[in-house]
């Protein structure tokens, strides 16, 4: 082939058992809430409005106090860091996608412990945890206390606007996930992404550490 | 603590969630003015939500689909 089989595999430890533990946790939530959600909107009928209604609710409660142990997790091991955005290589990673993955061409940035996100990641990641699954939890949890609003001082809120929002960030969360399970195809082999959610470890390409851009943060913010 | 019920009594005489909470021309079919989910959507956004959807879908196909391609050339 080319570049590839010249180059050095090695097995890194990429996602620590909280990491992974939370991942497929809040993929079973998701999945979970998308399926039981679209029927409660009336896209299509499945477990009947009333199982659907009661499992969405249930789930998205859960959800929420889940979350909540993240945000504590990503704060207290400063893994935040991972998503800081930046443009550096964004370019090179897009017409990696685009072109280079085709030939068989390396990965611009392939992970590193210190810096499992490429460009595109960060930004997709960061767009994600800290936009739209807030969006979508606020706007579930204002639905589902709607009875409460006037009490609460929100009368003056629409439920046709909480539901469009609601429903609009379902379908996002939708499109995310059918990317997100193709791109974890694009691996040094079809698997090796998934294996690293399941046991941590992934073989990357041995290739000097990691750039000074990707942990300029850790400089001037010692842990 | 939050209930989302519609406090209706006696239990056994209410009726199933559906009834009402349907596209299908339920009880509340003809009654305006009231967002009552599970009837009333929202058209614009199920129409660019299922176009985003299908989109995505297709675009990961096709790159599917050029990988398999590009890789079975540079074997052949």
């Amino acid at each position: 082939m080319n570049a590839n089989d010249t180059c050095k595999m090695v097995n890194i430890y990429l996602y620590t058992r909280y990491e992974r533990f939370w991942h497929w946790l809040q993929s079973a939530l998701i999945i979970i809430l998308l399926a039981t959600g679209f029927e409660t909107n009336g896209v299509y009928t499945l477990f009947g409005f009333k199982n659907a209604f009661d499992v969405h609710n249930f789930i998205g409660i859960t959800w929420l106090i889940a979350f909540a142990f993240f945000v504590f997790w990503i704060f207290t091991t400063g893994e935040w860091r991972q998503y800081l955005p930046t443009t550096k290589k964004m370019l090179l990673v897009v017409r990696y996608y685009l072109y280079g993955i085709f030939r068989g061409d390396p990965h611009p940035v392939p992970k590193r412990k210190d810096a499992k996100h490429n460009p595109l990641q960060r930004l997709v990641y960061l767009s994600l945890a800290a936009f739209l699954l807030p969006v979508q939890m606020l706007s579930g949890l204002l639905y589902w206390s709607y009875n409460s609003w006037s009490a609460w001082g929100l009368g003056w809120m629409s439920l046709n606007v909480v539901a469009a929002v609601h429903l609009a960030g379902g379908f996002a969360i939708l499109s995310f996930l059918i990317v997100h399970l193709y791109m974890i195809t694009t691996g040094h082999s079809l698997g090796a992404h998934t294996r690293a959610m399941i046991c941590g470890w992934e073989e990357v390409e041995a290739r000097e550490g990691i750039e000074e851009w990707e942990i300029k943060s850790r400089a001037k913010n010692p842990v | 603590v939050f209930p989302t019920t519609h406090m209706v009594a006696p239990k056994d005489q209410s009726v199933g969630c559906n009834e009402c909470h349907t596209r299908d021309d339920g009880r509340m079919a003809g009654i305006q003015g009231v967002y009552l989910p599970g009837r009333d959507g929202n058209k614009v956004i199920e129409i660019l939500g299922w176009a985003a959807v299908l989109g995505s879908f297709a675009g990961v196909l096709l790159h599917a689909l050029g990988r398999a391609v590009s890789s079975r050339r540079k074997e052949g």
